[in-house]
């Protein structure tokens, strides 16, 4: 009996899942039956059940405070006497069938903690990973014996504006009844920057990153947890949908969730796993992803040609610059210590062609390649109206977002041949200062008005440029156009797309671009020493070459390693890189 | 509520505590709790503060109970003092407010119409009416404060201290403590004591009269005879060194009563002392409630911070394991390189940022003020390390604010009058040097800063105020910083020809105000070449900093160390004052003699004295001793080299004697002898190390140049 329940996930409900947590868990760690739990779409929401278990992806966009619930509580049956104990795990409102009565103990003694997480879409999701997750979405099956199972009349999340009412007093009908009537509405568009949100397109404007994307936010009631989930992390969550409109009325009185929106906007989940994952690639499998990555690793040879053949004729036949947007690509920081980071590389592009919407027509075919990226044209009136850096909201205690709030690894495209002359406000000059310190140190202040704390973020940028870009990068390089292939550019976006329409081209190189990012590398011993003795000899040669030249390099040297499908640092590529970056420098 | 507990016997035990706890002051007996609890009963006092000091003398196992448990044990004391009250009154006093009156006059009305004996539940007074004062606890002096982060269910019931910044208050508004109704039937006085934030009115009359003739009384709520309290909600965020990396400052609610309100402001940093309470719902509301319990935390004494209470909490912690870990030898080699140990190298600079974050003593007396604080300035070629000094200095410091020449204007750096978002009050805003005061204003690009805002600086860095006249406000603001500036050269690179002002473009009066000048430049040399070579590609290699001779010291035990320093003030020993006044001049003539890039003024004198008591500060002492005021010359004297060094300028090691030769000439003067350690002395002011002197004095004794006595203290031109 236990072995057959445990078999159907769909099944498990909150009660079974507290009972047998440790059979739950280690099933969970089954990539089969982590998979056989459908992935929240928002496209069929009506059809989830109350207390389901789904599967969500997400980034933790804010932490709430924690929050007491009650463990335990006791049911008496009013006519039979009978009393049965009953967990308040996995639950928001207390069940408790008519006729029954409940109490619990008055010291607070059965309290517990809960953490309560907010969690988004992961933002700047490219439409190619969000198409491949629409396939994949097995439909909930409807379960006729599941709502009975759980011994309540549950609602349904779509009809929850009529019936419940007549278990409300006065002043909650009115305010579930003006709430169904925002949800009526056409959505309004943007409420002013001032107000706190009141509807789900205003908390997608408040809370997400990028405006204007579709999906779902939930709040994550993490019951286990522990501070490796930190924020801006990707995750993946397992847990019971609780969407019940009796939340709201729970939660109404509670300060802390005053301001929360009511569980038909954003639904809660209970979380029974949270897993931070590296990468959001669904080509990738984030179980096993050694030996999948270790697949697409063979592949890199053909992967970076493909690359190649796009990017030449694209970056005006500049080889050199290719081969940093392909660095520019698979960069990601390593290693943080103290105010050292390493494996940042942010590129500044200038001498752009003068074409119109060479950037935009660029970033289209970047988007196809990389999971998560972002393109912002850098115009005054941007900078002036898109807050960049994430900041404390006091009055509704939620943490506003800024366009720097990103999950690791996204690709933000910055297009400054778009900028005028003109006057940066209070907002742009703020904006300017948190891109610029983002670009020395890779992370954010993020504004608790009272002080600043700072974030780690992890962002690979691209500026593009007509002249040298007002931002200082890690590497600057003007584009050496080949009058050719600036004469066949509309051309050649044309035929970057149609090569890009081979599927299996398509997919190599996504599978390679991530599996790469995450790949390890080493420098042997023998490598080491020549390293050191190119160094001294570049000082003697130079005395301007400092450390923090050398540590461009070695990230250079990792970056082209790993480009080459390898692992481990030869001094044939250690050259290489030392040529890339001279004749680099020898441009500007 | 535990089992076995004998509330009787406590009740005895808190009686006695309070009538027999006393104080010996000289020859008499302070009784503290009763001259407190006398003034209560004569209206002149309005709040009983227990302390858990006294009470821990008194009955340890008491005060553990009380701690936690303690909102019974409040109510426990309350009760004690109001049976106490009437024995230790001792004249009539007259009534204050109405509610006095109503007091009164219900005393005497109960008095006439009850028989004694008679216990009517209805009508009886709730204690909490005729109560006309609070008990409050204070915390054991030595209870640690908890962070925001590990207020856990586990904390419900018991007293605790918590430290926070308050990003909310409320207005301070009356709440109601008893609700008194009368009956429009019967005119009987009803009275319901709400425990929580809202309650159900009452509506039947419960009187026997009411009841008896089924008469159906309807109870009016009356205002003047019910009791209110003052009331604030202000709301406390985790301070920003609290957050683990990569979360959610949290924050916690805290209920103010009566004389607890209005002790802070948004923006403040307090420390409170409550009970962690779950907020109480009624009627319908407690019902539905279901699962989730919300808490709070009831004040009990609610302190704003300074500064210096801060450190004095900090200074407690240092166990003696701690202590041994920093103060062994050659602690102070092992706190600099402690300093940004992922910077290579520097050593003297970050000695020197080292004492800049212990800085000298302030001197106040007869209104001559004399700064203590140390300040330096950087400067260097592009690249070299200067900004991620500074970022560490900025972590390290308690008290720190970072900011650039160029992104800060004046009013950012000084002071700015804002508009109050809450209450449109106009309200004066610290900049970075107000914000850091008793800390340290790290500036990077110090070179860039407009003309305008460097006059500010000046005031600062000599005075350590700022003077403000804007919009109609007129004040002069502390500024006590030391200041760390970092400035790239002019033109790209340093030129050692030119002098620094011709270099950094800054004013004469400006740099003679920093105490130390530095110039880090970066040549190369094989050695060190290739030690950064392997450190860069560990770091690359192993994605962690590489094993050193040394583990750099924490940075939360180097700050709490730093805190320790700050609460001596070393003085100067008079023997000690000439040595110090001879090194100056001798200074003085130097910088007359040679021709000097770098300039020399009074400022210099003063700038020993500084580095030599943050010095004996490091140590702990009490008085400054000669080694320090050698190290701080010593530190001068580099300070100055980096500024002339020539480029280009091989063979080190011969220079070096013969630089120690000639002082050594120049100090006999016309004498053919010369002490051996006046030598020593003069050497190591001018930077050079014993072994390096020793072995020069051996060389040229070899070369037949001079004789050494025996006693090897005197030195013989031949």
């Amino acid at each position: 009996m236990e072995n057959s329940a445990l078999e159907c996930v769909q099944s498990w409900n909150a009660d079974f899942v507290e009972n047998n947590l440790k059979d739950c868990l280690e099933k969970l760690s089954d990539y089969e039956t982590w998979q056989k739990i459908s992935l929240y779409s928002v496209t069929h929401s009506h059809q989830y059940k109350e207390g389901q278990l789904v599967r969500i992806q997400g980034m933790i966009q804010d932490m709430h405070n924690p929050e007491y619930y009650v463990s335990k509580y006791t049911v008496c049956n009013k006519t039979t006497g009978t009393k049965i104990v009953r967990s308040g795990k996995y639950r928001d409102v207390m069940r408790v069938e008519p006729g029954e009565s409940a109490r619990c103990a008055k010291d607070g003694k059965d309290a517990r903690e809960r953490q309560n997480l907010f969690c988004i879409p992961i933002p700047a999701l490219n439409k190619w990973v969000l198409d491949i997750h629409k396939q994949n979405v097995a439909l909930p099956e409807i379960q006729k014996e599941f709502g009975q199972s759980q011994g309540m009349k549950r609602k349904e999340m779509d009809e929850d504006d009529d019936d419940e009412e007549m278990v409300c007093e006065d002043s909650f009908k009115e305010a579930k009844k003006t709430e169904v009537r925002i949800e009526n509405e056409a959505p309004t568009s943007s409420a002013s920057e001032n107000q706190s949100p009141q509807n789900l397109d205003d908390i997608k404007n408040f809370s997400f990153p990028i405006k204007n994307v579709e999906g779902q936010p939930f709040y994550l009631k993490v019951y286990e947890y522990d501070q490796s989930t930190v924020m801006n992390s990707m995750v993946e969550v397992v847990g019971f949908l609780s969407a019940d409109p009796a939340i709201s009325y729970v939660e109404d009185d509670i300060e802390e969730n005053r301001m929360k929106l009511p569980a038909s906007l954003i639904p809660r989940l209970h979380v029974v796993c949270l897993k931070n994952v590296e990468h959001c690639n669904p080509l990738l499998p984030s179980f096993n992803f050694l030996s999948a990555a270790a697949l697409a690793f063979a592949n890199a040879q053909a992967a970076m040609c493909d690359l190649k053949i796009i990017f030449t004729p694209l970056l005006l036949g500049d080889k050199l610059a290719v081969d940093f947007l392909i660095c520019n690509l698979l960069s990601k920081v390593f290693v943080r210590k103290d105010v050292t980071q390493l494996g940042h590389l942010s590129l500044n592009f200038h001498e752009v062609p003068k074409m119109t919407g060479y950037v935009e027509k660029f970033y289209s075919i970047l988007e196809q390649l990389v999971t998560k990226s972002h393109y912002f044209p850098l115009t005054i009136e941007g900078l002036n109206s898109t807050p960049f850096v994430p900041k404390k909201d006091y009055t509704c205690d939620k943490l506003r977002s800024g366009l720097l709030q990103l999950s690791q690894g996204t690709f933000l495209v910055f297009d400054e041949t778009k900028m005028t002359v003109g006057q940066l406000l209070d907002l742009g000059t703020r904006n300017v200062m948190a891109l610029k310190s983002f670009l020395e140190r890779q992370e954010v202040q993020y504004d608790f008005q009272f002080y600043a704390t700072p974030f780690q973020t992890d962002l690979s940028i691209i500026i593009f440029s007509e002249k040298k870009s007002l931002f200082e990068c890690d590497a600057r390089v003007p584009l050496e156009s080949d009058p050719e292939a600036v004469k066949v550019l509309e051309a050649s976006f044309e035929a970057a797309v149609m090569y890009l329409r081979n599927d299996e081209v398509i997919t190599r190189i996504r599978r390679f671009l991530t599996a790469a990012q995450l790949a390890n590398y080493e420098i042997p011993e023998i490598v080491q020493t020549i390293v050191q003795e190119d160094f001294v000899g570049m000082r003697q040669r130079d005395k301007n070459f400092t450390g923090d030249d050398l540590h461009m390099m070695l990230n250079l040297a990792r970056l082209l390693t790993l480009s080459t499908g390898a692992q481990t640092l030869t001094a044939e590529i250690w050259k290489q890189a030392c040529a890339m970056e001279w004749a680099r420098r020898a441009r500007l | 509520m535990a089992q076995g507990h004998d509330y009787p016997r406590e009740r005895e035990l808190i009686r006695t505590f309070l009538t027999e706890f006393n104080v010996q002051e000289g020859r008499r007996k302070i009784f503290k709790y009763v001259d407190t609890i006398t003034k209560i009963a004569h209206r002149e006092e309005v709040s009983l503060i227990v302390e858990l000091d006294d009470l821990n003398q008194y009955n340890p196992e008491l005060c553990d109970f009380v701690q936690q448990n303690a909102r019974t044990y409040t109510k426990l004391i309350s009760d004690v003092v109001f049976e106490m009250l009437p024995t230790l009154r001792d004249r009539e006093v007259p009534c204050k407010d109405t509610l006095d009156v109503y007091i009164q006059h219900r005393l005497i009305m109960e008095q006439r119409l009850r028989q004694p004996g008679e216990n009517d539940s209805h009508n009886q007074f709730p204690p909490e009416l005729m109560r006309r004062y609070e008990v409050f606890l204070r915390n054991l002096s030595g209870a640690k404060s908890i962070p925001i982060r590990e207020v856990r269910a586990g904390h419900v019931g018991s007293l605790l201290t918590v430290r926070g910044i308050v990003t909310r208050c409320t207005e301070v508004k009356p709440i109601l403590v008893v609700a008194t109704y009368t009956c429009d039937q019967c005119g009987a006085e009803t009275y319901q004591p709400v425990k929580s934030l809202s309650f159900m009115p009452l509506h039947k009359c419960p009187s026997d009269e009411c009841r008896v003739n089924r008469s159906g009384g309807r109870l009016t709520l009356q205002t003047r005879g019910s009791k209110f309290i003052k009331f604030q909600e202000i709301r406390i965020q985790e301070h920003s060194d609290q957050v683990p990396v990569g979360h959610i400052p949290r924050s916690l609610t805290i209920y103010c009563k009566a004389e607890m309100t209005r002790q802070c402001m948004p923006g403040d940093h307090i420390a409170a002392t409550g009970i962690f309470l779950p907020l109480l719902k009624s009627g319908f509301k407690q019902m539905a409630q279901g699962l989730i319990t919300e808490h709070f935390l009831e004040a009990h004494r609610v302190v704003c911070l300074t500064k210096t209470d801060e450190e004095e909490q900090q200074k407690n912690d240092l166990t003696d394991e701690e202590m041994s870990e920093i103060s062994g030898n050659n602690f102070y080699n092992k706190l600099a390189a402690s300093i940004a140990p992922e910077i290579y190298g520097h050593e003297d600079v970050k000695k020197a940022l080292l004492l800049l974050l212990i800085g000298g003593v302030n001197q106040n007396q007869g209104g001559m003020k004399i700064r203590g604080s140390i300040n330096i300035c950087l400067m260097g070629d592009p690249g070299v390390a200067k900004s991620q000094l500074l970022g560490f200095i900025n972590r390290v410091a308690v008290r720190s604010q970072y900011t650039t020449g160029r992104g800060s204007s004046g009013v950012g750096l000084t002071a700015a009058v804002m508009k109050d978002p809450l209450t449109g009050e106009m309200t004066l805003e610290g900049g970075a040097l107000v914000l850091a005061d008793r800390g340290v204003c790290c500036i990077d690009e110090f070179d860039k800063m407009a003309d305008a805002d460097r006059t500010a600086i000046h005031e600062v860095m000599e005075q350590q105020t700022i003077s403000i006249a804007k919009a109609g406000i007129m004040t002069t603001l502390n500024a006590r910083v030391s200041i760390l500036a970092a400035a790239n050269p002019a033109y790209g690179r340093y030129n050692p020809r030119r002098t620094i002002e011709q270099n950094i473009q800054l004013p004469a009066a400006l740099l003679s105000r920093f105490d130390l000048l530095w110039l880090i430049q970066d040549k190369p040399e094989r050695d060190n070449d290739l030690r950064l070579a392997q450190h860069v590609i560990f770091v690359h290699q192993n994605s962690k900093q590489p094993p050193q001779q040394f583990t750099p010291i924490d940075i939360k035990l180097m700050r709490r160390y730093l805190a320790l320093t700050q609460n001596i003030a070393p003085t100067v020993p008079v023997e000690l004052c000439d040595y110090m006044v001879e090194a100056y001049v001798a200074i003085r003539r130097d910088a007359r003699n040679n021709a000097d890039m770098t300039f020399t003024s009074p400022r210099i004198l003063l700038g020993i004295v500084r580095l030599s008591t943050a010095l004996a500060k490091l140590r702990l002492s009490e008085e400054v001793e000669k080694s320090d005021i050698q190290e701080a010359l010593r530190l001068m004297e580099m300070s100055k080299a980096s500024l002339s060094q020539q480029p280009g300028q091989g063979g080190r090691q011969r220079s070096t004697r013969d630089r120690i030769f000639t002082l050594v000439q120049e100090l006999a003067g016309t004498a053919k002898s010369v002490q051996m350690s006046d030598v020593v002395d003069a050497c190591t002011n001018k930077g050079f190390k014993p072994t390096e002197v020793h072995e020069t004095i051996e060389e040229y004794e070899q070369l037949n140049v001079w004789q050494i006595n025996a006693a090897r203290t005197k030195i013989t031109f031949v």
